[in-house]
């Protein structure tokens, strides 16, 4: 067997292997996806952000328009703000109403974008403010109370 | 080489105690066979050091080894990664889970299928290819021809291979994650369309690096020595015909089979106890 062929072959499985275990390792986390569209940055504050999560998707009518790339809590007033990378092609009314939705009653949340009627546009850096997550434990106790006041 | 003519040699059939001895030979001849196998890596062990000297020949058995062994690997990996994105995505489709279709393969192929799966490949294509090297070499009677002329088969021949084994299988089982787990993105995100950043989140979310992961590459490296072991021993001490090595090729791929997926179960119930 020739040297460089030798040479070349198990080069070739330590740099797979290498390549391989980066990949794993941030487990593409931090991979902005290939051929990724132009972005303006939103920033929504929320009371209660629930379960979102950065790289949760944004949506607007179940479209998904762009995700979640940073959350952070506000110093001054103690609330959640949320930083969205919305996709350039959409824009949104200043008075679009965001909040926070669950995919089902266990499954992941998202931010989902109800657009509103004015005629000024949201730019990018804008900061809105946004509905709070429904916590499935809020709705019960306040359920549970008022039956009991009823009673 | 003293004590290595000694190893394979028929041993006392007739004698006093021969009648008696023979009611329990099964039971003596596996022990004597257990005490052979640790008397050969014993042997393999300590010729490490020297053989770590001359890397030349641990480089070309990674080749042979390791990067021979790579298309299977990821070939059978990526189809790995198809089946576990449809199969997952069937199963958390009845509890409207579908976001933890990655999390779910992913920990499967960390903890279990990756290095077991490629430790199973690894024995059929890299250790068949050990035993038979070894037994034909024997059969050739090269290996007696390196002790006449003074050479040590054991550094020259065997502990290459299996320091090369030590080395390739853990790197296999590395590339064979990664491209499973590309094989779970294709096939949930892609075909089936769930949404990039559950899927990409949930596992981030749900599999940990020191734990999952470690826990498979230490199932790896154990894989390794058993396996490589087991094909070494047996290409040595294979009978010098072609039938003889045919044989040992056979009883690699199944002791070494047996040895890993025992080995799982037993490492996998003490990472389950901490």
């Amino acid at each position: 067997m020739e040297r460089d062929k030798v040479d070349l072959g198990a080069g070739l499985l330590v740099i797979l292997a290498i390549a391989s275990l980066a990949f794993l390792a941030l487990r593409a986390a931090n991979l902005t996806r290939a051929g990724s569209l132009d972005t303006y940055t939103l920033n929504v504050s929320f009371e209660n952000i629930g379960g979102l999560r950065s790289r949760s998707p944004v949506k607007s009518s179940g479209i998904v328009v762009g995700r979640i790339t940073d959350l952070s809590l506000d110093q001054d007033n103690y609330e959640a703000v949320a930083q969205l990378d919305i996709e350039t092609g959409y824009q949104f009314p200043a008075d679009s109403i965001f909040s926070v939705v669950s995919t089902n009653l266990l499954g992941d949340q998202y931010v989902n974008i109800e657009a509103g009627g004015a005629d000024e546009l949201l730019g990018d850096g804008d900061l809105v403010t946004g509905n709070s997550a429904i916590i499935l434990e809020d709705l019960i106790s306040k359920f549970l109370f008022d039956k009991a006041a009823e009673e | 080489m003293p004590g290595n003519e000694q190893l394979g040699k028929s041993r006392r059939r007739y004698g006093t105690l021969a009648r008696i001895r023979r009611l329990g030979w099964p039971l003596v001849e596996s022990v004597y066979d257990i005490g052979m196998v640790l008397r050969f890596s014993l042997m393999v062990m300590l010729r490490i050091p020297s053989a770590l000297r001359s890397f030349s020949l641990i480089w070309v058995q990674i080749f042979t080894l390791g990067t021979l062994s790579l298309p299977i690997v990821i070939v059978s990996g990526a189809f790995i990664g198809f089946v576990l994105g449809i199969q997952f995505y069937t199963i958390l489709d009845r509890y409207g889970q579908t976001q933890l279709v990655g999390a779910a393969a992913a920990l499967t192929l960390f903890r279990e299928l990756g290095p077991v799966l490629t430790a199973l490949l690894y024995i059929g294509s890299a250790c068949t290819s050990i035993t038979a090297a070894i037994g034909l070499k024997r059969a050739s009677e090269q290996i007696a021809a390196m002790e006449v002329m003074g050479v040590d088969p054991i550094k020259q021949e065997i502990a290459p291979r299996f320091i090369a084994g030590l080395i390739s299988l853990p790197l296999l089982t590395i590339v064979m994650l990664g491209v499973s787990i590309m094989g779970t993105y294709f096939m949930a995100v892609i075909q089936i369309g769930l949404d990039e950043g559950f899927f990409w989140s949930n596992m981030q979310r749900l599999t940990s690096f020191y734990g999952d992961f470690t826990e498979g590459l230490f199932k790896s490296f154990v894989f390794a020595i058993f396996a490589n072991l087991i094909a070494l021993f047996q290409g040595y001490v294979a009978h010098p015909t072609a039938e003889g090595v045919a044989r040992a090729t056979t009883r690699t791929v199944v002791f070494a089979s047996l040895v890993i997926l025992g080995f799982d179960f037993i490492i996998t119930s003490f990472f389950v106890d901490n």
